[in-house]
């Protein structure tokens, strides 16, 4: 993915299992962590982001390229974007992270977005039991929640 | 070109170790980024899922998604609105359930203050021309100042009066529109499980035909209304009630439907078996004409009329009475009005789907112009558009 252009300044990303990216700069300064550090000059040759491992950082890098890339049109970047989230939710979770780490909001959003697809609709139950989530509330506690958001609970997908 | 998550347990995160045999560790997350998605639900999906886990609850309680459910310019309408000291809130769910439960009076919308703005440029053409008559009176100093403030006191009266003035004074403004743009008010809340905006038009926000005859239509108040004015009809026979509103008041790509809400005195009278029109369209066209009922009994005792087994004598000769008046539509009996919530009547007047492009004026109306027979009894809180249930 390295391209040697002599024009082209390159910056070396390295991850939290050491694999060094190196990346057209316009590229990476879409995440305005990255583009914080260049411009405070605190990253010297290679921006250590411990962060984010390189399995997230391959994606991540797909989806700055597709979108610093400005003769791709609106519907297509759309459609990119669609087909970009199509993936396990612990994988969207794990970008999420690193999205939130980098300060790429777009990603962020589209990621957010799946997830809130995901979850809307439904019962808090649901949710529960198929994100793992332990329920950490009282019964009263609980009851009280209910109770002020009554409304809330018309309408919801069957579980 | 994407999707390429084929192998199962990716690397755990750093933090998330509390590996509970599920594919997905929710935990891991930030609450701002569990707040993030919930912002991209709805109000309803919020307050639903803050019960999943404390972890939800606080982010569903959070400022950041509450700020993406109130409207974009709910500064301005909280400023613009006439009780502004209570509307104060600790937090901005706090200020959503409020603007949701308590409509906010505003002021009129910003197409009559303009016409009030024109209304003035005419006030100042006549007060002029006013002066300069006053000049070749030949009044001076503190006489001729005098003079002037005395016809402009004439023009500082309340909302008709004032109105009236300078339709007298200015180019042929409606007294009608200007007094809308002087007294006019109306109320905004916003719809609960969905965050979208509803207004009602207050009845001095609507033109009512003879409105301001005394003997056809009184103007009172009740405490039940959330105006201070509320229109009631004493008698016509031409019943005429027509509304506006701008489009860019409303939501992009959503169905909105209007309503007029009012009540029935215990002497109503006119609309047991006479429907009146509704139509709802934009820019004064596109609308089709509906038939309904105001009174709850009248649409039943319709369906008396169209299943014959049922007629008693008396309805049959009722009905055959009203079908020689011509007033019967048989084959579209319309709909009926219903109970609100909050104890008033509402009858539906039409739908529009806002495709966002088209920025015009949705004009309401409901007409009773045809069986022309003497009504009465109707009280108006105001007309209602808000984002269609479901």
């Amino acid at each position: 993915m390295a391209t040697t252009t002599t024009e082209t300044k390159m910056l070396t990303l390295c991850t939290s299992d050491k694999q060094q990216f190196q990346i057209e700069e316009t590229i990476a300064l879409q995440a305005v962590t990255i583009r914080n550090m260049v411009e405070d000059e605190c990253a010297s040759n290679v921006i250590p982001l411990p962060n984010v491992n390189s399995k997230i950082m391959i994606q991540i890098i797909e989806y700055l390229k597709k979108h610093v890339d400005s003769s791709v049109s609106k519907e297509d970047m759309e459609k990119f974007d669609s087909a970009f989230v199509e993936k396990k939710l612990s994988e969207i979770f794990d970008i999420i992270l690193a999205a939130n780490y980098l300060n790429i909001k777009n990603l962020l959003d589209i990621c957010c977005q799946r997830v809130a697809d995901v979850m809307k609709n439904k019962s808090p139950e649901w949710v529960r039991r198929t994100f793992n989530i332990v329920n950490d509330f009282t019964a009263e506690e609980e009851a009280k929640i209910r109770k002020e958001h009554e409304w809330a609970f018309e309408g919801v997908d069957e579980d | 070109m994407s999707g390429n998550g084929e192998n199962g347990n990716l690397p755990k995160k750093k933090k998330g170790e509390n590996g509970c045999g599920g594919v997905v560790d929710f935990f891991v997350l930030p609450e701002g980024c569990i707040a993030n998605a919930l912002s991209l639900m709805s109000p309803r999906d919020v307050c639903r899922l803050s019960l999943v886990a404390s972890i939800f609850r606080s982010a569903a309680e959070s400022d950041a998604v509450w700020e993406r459910f109130l409207p974009s310019d709910y500064e301005v309408i909280v400023a613009r609105s006439v009780d502004r000291s209570a509307l104060t809130f600790e937090s901005k769910k706090e200020l959503y359930l409020h603007l949701c439960d308590h409509p906010v009076i505003i002021e009129g919308g910003t197409k009559k203050l303009s016409t009030l703005r024109v209304a003035i440029k005419g006030f100042h053409a006549w007060a002029t021309r006013a002066a300069g008559a006053l000049r070749s009176k030949k009044l001076r100093g503190r006489e001729r100042k005098r003079a002037i403030e005395r016809l402009c006191s004439e023009w500082v009266g309340d909302g008709l009066k004032k109105s009236k003035l300078i339709y007298e004074r200015s180019n042929g403004i409606k007294p009608l529109e200007v007094a809308v743009a002087v007294t006019g008010r109306q109320s905004f809340s916003l719809q609960k499980w969905s965050g979208k905006r509803c207004y009602m038009l207050a009845p001095r926000h609507l033109s009512i035909v003879w409105g301001n005859t005394p003997r056809y239509w009184r103007w009172t108040s009740l405490p039940e209304s959330r105006f201070s004015e509320v229109a009631e009809l004493i008698v016509v026979c031409w019943l005429e009630i027509r509304g506006k509103i701008n489009t860019s008041m409303l939501y992009p790509n959503t169905t909105y439907a209007a309503y007029l809400v009012f009540k029935l005195t215990a002497g109503a009278h006119g609309f047991e078996y006479q429907p009146v029109e509704v139509s709802v369209g934009i820019n004064g066209g596109g609308g089709e004409t509906r038939t309904v009922y105001l009174d709850p009994d009248g649409g039943r005792r319709q369906i008396y009329e169209i299943i014959p087994r049922r007629i008693g004598l008396f309805n049959h000769q009722l009905a055959s009475l009203l079908r020689q008046l011509g007033t019967v539509p048989r084959e579209n009996r319309g709909q009926y009005s219903k109970l609100r919530g909050d104890g008033w009547m509402e009858i539906e007047l039409g739908q529009y789907v806002n495709n966002g492009g088209q920025d015009g004026e949705l004009e309401m109306s409901l007409m009773e112009v045809k069986g022309g027979n003497a009504k009465g009894g109707l009280i108006i809180q105001g007309l209602e558009i808000r984002p269609k249930d479901g």
